[in-house]
């Protein structure tokens, strides 16, 4: 239930409707004319318009209402639901309530339609009109585009329809399901699960070596002491932290989304794989950042912690599809460390992408490209789109063997697993001395 | 008691639908009371199809008086049975339309909200049919001036709710009480099956 309830502010006159000037127009005609020319059926047409229009004017509200709605909408999930939640104060007389709320993108109401209607009673003091709403694709949404009507007996006299200003509701993108067992390749921090090549407190076993000034008693080993008569301490390799950014380009999105339920175009697969991977690396201790390209460039610095993932998920739900001339050369100072993981998820299918990707491999960055384009594109119908597009793919095949030959890994992204074997190879060509252009 | 019936009730094409099918139906006590022609058979129809396409409009007005200007010129007699079963018919007609502009067409109703209305409007056409005895009582009583009496007994009732209506709210009826700003607590809990 979002919180922050509007105040009162809305206000609308009570009107007369249709049906009351048409039930008083029928009773005034009929038992004029009954009466001028004694026509006593006249006078009997008139009287359920004489009753349905006295009893109208009985129940004629006169007090304004109250409106309270949600001014804020809470940061949801991809496939969550909230309730919108909007109450109309009663006021005596009014028999009837309705809410109309209009679906956004990528929203669903429920009830369907997003209309619900509520009959008021005598002792009700608050009228709920709540309507349930779920958002199906990351991003910032227009929520709550909605009018209110209330009426009276008869539908005689109408309150509103007054509209309710829309809040911004942003969904956070669910992360694709990821998992890796292949550690990063060069961690460098003090905290972690990496294992360091280095001795050091920890939690792997490195080796037994017999007892110097300084080890902790803790780490005695007692069997081997009582075997070798001296003692003997069992040693660990050190735990590490490595620093990761996850660059996201934005420049392009193919395919038709159509949420999480449905098909996913190229930029779900993006923001969704590096929710993902952002989420594998947080919860293993290591520093993420990020930083989406394509409109502009927007960059979060890396960090450490689940606040950390919410924070990046959330500016990933801020992913908005551009390509900007300014973002050129701009990825380079990415101010990471020299140990730094990049890993850019990208369709491959932007010129500046695949640029920025050979650049920063050629100044020795520790890079994995992954290749987010989707198997099936949809929306492609005519033969003409057919074959343009297979065309660009074969173009797209061939910057990616020159980019692969400039020495950038390329993964396609496969969900668990989809990175193992390039950090492998990562971590053992780190190991080895290399030879980069300055 | 809780009367049986459906958990909802979608509106979207049925209530205009209801409006027109009565006011069609209006041909049948015509008929039966008077002299039908097929100049009204043409109208009533035209204007029954125009109350479904346009419910809550000005059309509606301009159909129930051509619906009672069909049933003068069929010329039935004054005391004719058909008189009250016209007026039920024209007073489904307009509450149908009533009904559909309270709410968006798509809206799906309560229960509670369909009895409502049907409990009224069939309250108002029982009220109808005793109008009808009282003055064909009162015409069999060769009374002078029935008419007159029947129409003055009517806006005389209704003058009376009004006034009393008008005495009971500016008394402080503890019906007109004013509405409570704070609402009330809501269960926690926003994830459904969808």
């Amino acid at each position: 239930v979002p919180e922050g309830s509007g105040a009162p502010q809305l206000r609308s006159p009570w009107r007369t409707t249709h049906a009351f000037l048409r039930g008083s127009i029928m009773t005034v005609v009929l038992l004029l004319v009954g009466l001028l020319f004694h026509q006593p059926d006249l006078v009997v047409l008139a009287t359920p318009f004489l009753i349905v229009t006295t009893w109208s004017l009985v129940r004629r509200p006169t007090a304004d209402l109250a409106v309270r709605y949600p001014r804020a909408a809470p940061i949801l999930r991809e496939g969550d639901a909230m309730i919108w939640a909007v109450e109309l104060g009663a006021a005596p007389f009014v028999e009837q309530a309705a809410i109309q709320v209009d679906p956004g993108p990528f929203q669903q109401l429920r009830p369907r339609s997003g209309v619900r209607i509520a009959s008021i009673h005598a002792d009700d003091a608050v009228v709920d009109l709540s309507v349930q709403a779920r958002t199906t694709r990351w991003g910032i949404h227009e929520l709550g585009r909605s009018s209110v009507s209330a009426t009276s007996a008869w539908g005689a006299h109408r309150w509103g329809p007054v509209t309710l200003p829309p809040v911004q509701q942003t969904t956070r993108p669910l992360p694709a399901v990821f998992d890796g067992r292949a550690p990063a390749p060069h961690p460098a921090g003090l905290v972690g699960i990496n294992r360091s090549a280095r001795g050091g407190e920890g939690s792997e076993f490195a080796t037994i070596r017999p007892f110097q000034l300084g080890d902790r008693l803790r780490r005695v080993h007692w069997p081997v002491s009582l075997r070798s008569q001296t003692l003997h301490v069992a040693t660990t390799y050190a735990d590490q932290d490595a620093e990761v950014m996850v660059i996201v380009d934005s420049s392009s999105d193919l395919g038709e989304s159509a949420g999480i339920d449905g098909q996913a175009s190229s930029l779900d697969l993006t923001v969704r794989a590096a929710g993902a991977i952002a989420e594998h690396f947080v919860s293993r201790g290591d520093r993420v950042g990020l930083t989406v390209f394509g409109q502009g460039v927007a960059r979060l610095a890396p960090a450490a912690g689940r606040q950390h993932l919410w924070r990046i998920l959330v500016r990933l739900a801020g992913t908005a599809v551009g390509n900007s001339a300014d973002t050129s050369g701009r990825l380079l100072r990415l101010r990471l460390g020299p140990d730094a993981m990049v890993v850019m998820m990208s369709a491959c299918l932007s010129r500046l992408a695949l640029d920025e990707a050979r650049t920063l491999a050629g100044r020795g960055a520790t890079l994995v490209v992954v290749d987010t384009l989707p198997t099936t594109i949809g929306g492609l119908a005519d033969v003409a789109s057919l074959a343009a597009w297979r065309i660009r793919r074969l173009e797209r095949d061939t910057e990616l063997r020159e980019l692969r030959r400039a020495g950038v890994p390329i993964v396609a992204w496969r969900g668990p697993g989809s990175l193992d074997q390039v950090l492998r190879d990562l971590r053992r060509h780190g190991s080895s001395p290399r030879v980069t252009r300055r | 008691m809780r009367l049986p019936g459906p958990p909802e009730w979608q509106s979207q094409h049925l209530l205009p639908g209801i409006a027109g099918l009565t006011y069609a139906l209006t041909l049948v006590p015509v008929a039966l009371g008077g002299s039908l022609h097929a100049w009204m058979v043409v109208v009533v129809l035209a204007l029954a199809c125009s109350l479904v396409a346009r419910p809550e409009s000005a059309y509606g007005v301009a159909a129930l008086l051509a619906g009672v200007f069909v049933w003068i010129l069929a010329g039935p007699d004054v005391e004719s049975i058909w008189t009250p079963v016209l007026g039920t018919l024209l007073l489904v007609a307009h509450v149908a339309m009533a009904w559909h502009g309270t709410a968006p067409p798509t809206a799906r109703y309560e229960a509670a909200i369909v009895w409502r209305w049907v409990a009224r409007t069939t309250a108002v056409a029982a009220a109808t049919f005793v109008v009808y005895l009282v003055s064909v009582g009162l015409h069999a009583l060769s009374i002078e001036g029935s008419v007159l009496l029947v129409a003055a007994g009517l806006l005389l009732f209704a003058a009376l709710i009004l006034v009393v209506r008008s005495d009971l709210v500016a008394s402080g009826s503890p019906v007109a009480r004013p509405p409570t700003a704070t609402p009330p607590t809501r269960p926690e809990g926003a994830r459904w099956d969808w």
